[in-house]
């Protein structure tokens, strides 16, 4: 339409425009950092006071440097303060768009946070700046599919799995992208070998059970929950750039959450190590001198419990470590201060089932059945499928020769299925006995031998560390 | 370039340029100033604030309340209100000892301890307004008030009141002359566990209204303990502190009285810290279920098996745990046909950081948890969710969802601040494919912000649109008018039990309409946060303007039709008044 010359002019006056959009456009990109945020530390206990303020000043002092930005980030996601952390990231990214942590950080919180669309294309920045990563290669594959492009999901997942196929976290995401295609029984393949290498990965473990009953298999759905219930907070390990995140933290919480995962694996004494680290940099943290004393009490130190004991009581005399101690010195035998020292717990909380239960050990013990009897009835209330009162009150309803009601407690005391239903049900077969039903009675033998386990403590309670935490704070 | 050229340049430059930084500061969204809620408690003489009782102890109870109910408690034909209150846990303690004495921002005159009662003055003056008539009805009861459920236990005609506690429950029988008394003893309703949401549903199908009440965990006031959250400082606690303890189940015997069948009904079997309780037929046996959302323990299934026995399916049923076996920190819940397949859908609201739950009923008993796939998760993330409810707002015929939001531990951008726990609710839109999150472009209603607990719907004032109440801990109560302009149409249908229990609680509602699928729906107060809701079922209907008709399903099982039912009214069905339905 144009001759040649008006073409010229109507390049002429074009350019312009393009330059100025694409002015804009990359304004658009350069975002100007926000200002970082403001952190309030009033409240904090001084050495994390101490620690958030440092980096504060340190990021307040080179707002230009991205690395004080992104470190501010990484200390205050360690103390959960992540919708502050994400602004830090952000700010420490468009300052240095080049370091893969920031971008990397970035989206995790924007995941955490449910801004997919922000992760998917934060994720695909940290993978340009090291396309090696696997964790963030995963990290685009998991916000992609929370985003429904399952297609690239996918893509990426497959990727994964073929170069670490030992990686359990790799075989679950593809089998989430397989489940959401529809493709259940690739799902279930993924999500087996995912079980396989990772056995108390719970989250496979439940997509497994969910996998198998969408396809109509109820028999293996049921068999992989049972196996899930057995142990239903199981995770892989995180990655090593969370892991920095983690070694931040210097609060209690974080070590008693450690602590807990020793003990569910039966390592009281590395449990006791994170706590002593918990007391040292913190003198006053009641609730770590309070887990001590349970975990001494596993390892049957009874000075260190006696210790840490008098530490916690003297810093809260509401402290819940007067349960614990009780057991410290039921088994000590020093039976009237066990007694005492259940009665303390019971001053602060008189439903206690475990401080009922045990109050009732120790007067049956004592030699006051009856007063027992009450004590077991009274935990009863408030938590009647307690194995263990219900396996104490059959005991003692047996000395008084109450056998049908003894026999009806300790049928209570078979479930769930695990280590310890082998000898409640050696309990349940004697009781039986004792009735003159040998039927029954060989019956329970032959049950507990058929379960595999060992005879376990089958009077010991059930014991947990109080973590003293916030509704947002997971075991 | 010549001048011919220069002014169409700047322009198209500037407008170009503008376009581009507008598309940059993405974060800038156009809040309508109207919206489909308009929040109206000031002028309908809805005066009234949630004290806590908080004295700087951080006991557990005092952030978890308050509910509130709507009932027509004397029969008018219009919807009033029942609020709960919170109170000092230390009797010691006095008002100035409050960390947030209740009188800042109270322009209601003196201020009164103990749950009120407010009177809709709708009919006879044709005018919204509350009357409060707690004294003259007798049910100010005071306490760390938690929830209330409401129902008609004795079929006089006349709905009945049990308020949970922290500490004692109470049963306030309506006298059906303005006024109730405290009958708990006599009814053998006692309980004095820390009881949250409670249920009237008739579970043995004899006609009526059974009670259930969920428990939450055995606290100590005495030892109670000194939490902290991530940061190290004092905070509330969190439920795995404690020790959870089984609800109850009360079976409705007659003549007034109840009898505790909770371990025979098997609910011992399974407990974990109870919030929120709904009842529905989740499998299509024409026996009542219960729903059971647990605060970080696994949710229970109560299926009902027949002779008011129970069994906890929700494991199997994939209800127990979201998607990844995940015990999340369940609080309120929502039950409704999401996209109208057939069968109830359970959501489940959660903790910051967790999601809500759409446990999508697959009509077999089995849930699939499809929180992402409608859309549901993200937008829920930052938000600690307790009351929500489905309902139709826009009367489009499909329902559409409002979650009540407030934290449980210090929000971080609040830190300092003398209340750090305050959130905005949410408003999704369903459009029959998806649901949108609408509620930065839903007017100023969607932006108030504060700690909130329970919820309840219904139409207060028979305007054929669904309004609410949303009350906050520490806080007024929000209610929030529905002032939508959609022309869409609507129906509202009162049930009356003759055979079945007398409010026709639990009754399943359909709306047949020429060529397309029934609408079904339910008459259900409970569900939600510690609150119950107008029992009345509303549809809206959209561009049906004629209808063939509603089916009653009765709890219990028998079906009636009605016919000859005009869109855009309000009516009582009554039992036995319809024809036999056989679908």
């Amino acid at each position: 339409m144009f001759g040649h010359n008006g073409g010229i002019r109507r390049s002429f006056v074009l350019s312009p425009l393009i330059i100025t959009a694409l002015s804009a456009g990359l304004a658009c990109r350069r975002q100007e950092p926000s200002p970082l945020p403001k952190v309030v530390t009033g409240q904090f206990p001084s050495r994390i006071r101490a620690q958030v303020d440092a980096s504060v000043q340190q990021a307040t002092a080179h707002p230009d440097d991205a690395g004080a930005s992104g470190r501010l980030g990484m200390v205050l996601q360690t103390y959960e303060q992540l919708d502050l952390a994400e602004i830090c990231y952000r700010r420490a990214h468009l300052l240095d768009p080049k370091t893969f942590e920031w971008a990397y950080y970035l989206t995790v919180t924007e995941l955490i946070h449910g801004e997919v669309a922000q992760a998917i294309a934060d994720a695909r920045a940290a993978v340009r700046i090291d396309g090696d990563s696997r964790p963030a290669r995963m990290r685009l594959a998991e916000a992609l599919l929370q985003g429904k492009q399952y297609g690239e999901s996918r893509r990426i997942y497959e990727a994964l799995v073929s170069e670490e196929s030992d990686l359990a976290a790799y075989h679950y995401g593809l089998g989430k992208v397989l489940i959401a295609q529809g493709g259940v029984q690739d799902a279930i393949a993924q999500f087996r070998r995912a079980c396989e290498l990772s056995p108390i990965f719970s989250a496979a473990r439940y997509s497994l059970a969910m996998a198998y009953r969408q396809y109509n298999d109820l028999d293996q759905a049921r068999a992989q929950l049972a196996i899930y219930q057995a142990n239903p907070h199981g995770a892989p390990p995180d990655d090593h750039l969370m892991a920095q995140i983690t070694d931040l933290n210097q609060g209690g919480l974080i070590r008693v959450q450690a602590a807990q995962q020793y003990l569910a694996q039966g390592r009281p004494a590395e449990a006791a190590a994170e706590l002593e680290t918990a007391v040292a940099n913190d003198p006053d943290d009641e609730v770590a001198h309070s887990n001590l004393v349970t975990v001494y009490w596993e390892l049957r130190q009874w000075d260190k419990a006696e210790q840490h004991y008098h530490i916690a009581a003297r810093l809260n005399p509401a402290t819940s470590a007067h349960y614990v101690f009780g057991l410290v010195l039921f088994d000590q035998k020093r039976y009237p201060e066990a007694a005492e020292a259940f009665r303390r717990a019971l001053a602060l909380n008189p439903g206690d089932n475990g401080a009922n239960t045990q109050l009732g050990r120790v007067l049956g013990f004592q030699g006051d059945v009856k007063g027992a009897i009450r004590q077991y009835e009274i935990a009863l209330r408030n938590d009647p499928n307690s194995r263990a009162t219900n396996y104490e009150l059959g005991l003692a309803l047996m000395k008084q020769g109450q056998k049908q009601e003894a026999i009806e407690r300790l049928l209570k005391t078979l479930q769930p299925v695990d280590g310890k239903t082998p000898g409640y049900m050696r309990e349940l077969a004697e009781a039986y006995r004792k009735t003159g039903n040998e039927e029954r009675a060989r019956y329970y033998v032959q049950a507990a031998a058929a379960l595999t386990g060992t005879a376990v403590r089958t009077a010991a309670p059930d014991i947990t560390l109080q973590s003293g935490a916030t509704a947002s704070q997971r075991p | 370039m010549t001048i011919r050229y220069a002014l169409p340049f700047a322009v198209a430059s500037l407008f170009t340029a503008a376009s581009l930084f507008t598309a940059c500061s993405a974060g800038h969204r156009t809040v309508a100033s109207t919206g489909p809620f308009r929040e109206a408690s000031h002028e309908t003489g809805l005066d009234f604030q949630h004290f806590t009782g908080a004295t700087g102890d951080f006991y557990m109870p005092e952030i978890v309340g308050a509910g509130v109910a709507l009932l027509d408690y004397d029969g008018d034909g219009d919807l009033d209100i029942y609020l709960i209150q919170g109170s000092f846990l230390n009797p010691a303690k006095k008002l100035i000892d409050a960390l947030y004495p209740p009188g800042k921002d109270w322009s209601g005159g003196d201020w009164k301890p103990g749950n009120r009662l407010f009177r809709n003055d709708l009919i006879p003056s044709g005018k919204l307004h509350f009357t409060d008539v707690t004294e003259q009805a007798g049910v100010g009861s005071v306490g760390e008030g938690m929830g209330v459920a409401v129902g008609d236990y004795n079929n006089d005609g006349f709905p009945d009141l049990y308020v949970t506690n922290f500490g004692a429950n109470i049963l306030y029988r309506n006298n059906s002359n303005g006024t109730f008394t405290d009958v708990t003893k006599e009814a053998g309703v006692e309980d004095s566990q820390w009881s949250t949401s409670a249920a009237f549903c008739d579970l043995d199908g004899d006609g009526r209204l059974d009670l259930f009440v969920a428990h939450y965990v055995n606290f100590p006031v005495v030892g109670n303990p000194k939490c902290k959250n991530g940061s190290g400082e004092r905070d509330y606690c969190g439920p795995k502190t404690f020790h959870p303890v089984p609800s109850r189940l009360f079976h409705n015997i007659g003549n007034g009285k109840f009898e505790d069948v909770t371990e025979k009904a098997g609910i011992t079997a399974a407990y974990g810290a109870g919030l929120g309780v709904a009842c529905a037929d989740f499998n299509h046996d024409g026996r009542m279920d219960l729903y059971v959302a647990n605060d970080q323990n696994a949710n229970i299934l109560w299926m009902n098996k027949g002779d008011l026995h129970f069994e906890d399916q929700a494991l199997l049923a994939g209800a127990a745990y979201n998607g990844e076996g995940k015990a999340l920190s369940g609080m309120g819940i929502a039950i409704g046909d999401v996209d109208n397949h057939g069968s109830e859908d359970i959501l489940v609201t959660n903790l910051m950081g967790e999601a809500n739950s759409l446990f999508r009923n697959e009509g077999n008993g089995f849930f699939h948890d499809s929180t992402a796939e409608f859309g549901l998760a993200a937008p829920s993330l930052p938000y600690t969710g307790f009351g929500v409810k489905w309902l139709d707002y826009d009367n489009d015929s499909f329902l559409d969802l409002y979650t009540v939001n407030g934290a449980v531990e210090t929000v971080n951008a609040l830190r300092g601040k003398p209340y750090p726990y305050q959130m905005k609710n949410r408003l999704f839109h369903n459009d029959g494919k998806k649901l949108m999150d609408v509620s930065e472009v839903s007017g100023a209603a969607l932006q108030l912000e504060a700690v909130g607990r329970g919820l309840a719907i219904g139409d207060l004032n028979n305007d054929g649109r669904v309004d609410m109440i949303a009350t906050n801990n520490n806080g007024r109560p929000w209610l929030l008018l529905n002032q939508d302009q959609s022309d869409g149409h609507w129906l509202l249908v009162q049930t009356e039990g003759t055979r079945t229990n007398r409010m026709g609680l639990g009754a399943e509602v359909a709306v047949l309409r020429r060529g397309r699928k029934p609408l079904w729906r339910r008459s259900q107060p409970d569900g939600s946060y510690v609150s119950a809701s107008d029992p009345r079922v509303h549809f809206g209907l959209g561009d049906s303007e004629k209808i063939d008709g509603v089916v009653v399903r009765w709890v219990g099982g028998s079906a009636e039709v009605f016919r000859n039912v005009k869109t855009d009214s309000i009516v009582k069905l009554r039992e036995g008044s319809g024809q036999p339905w056989h679908p």
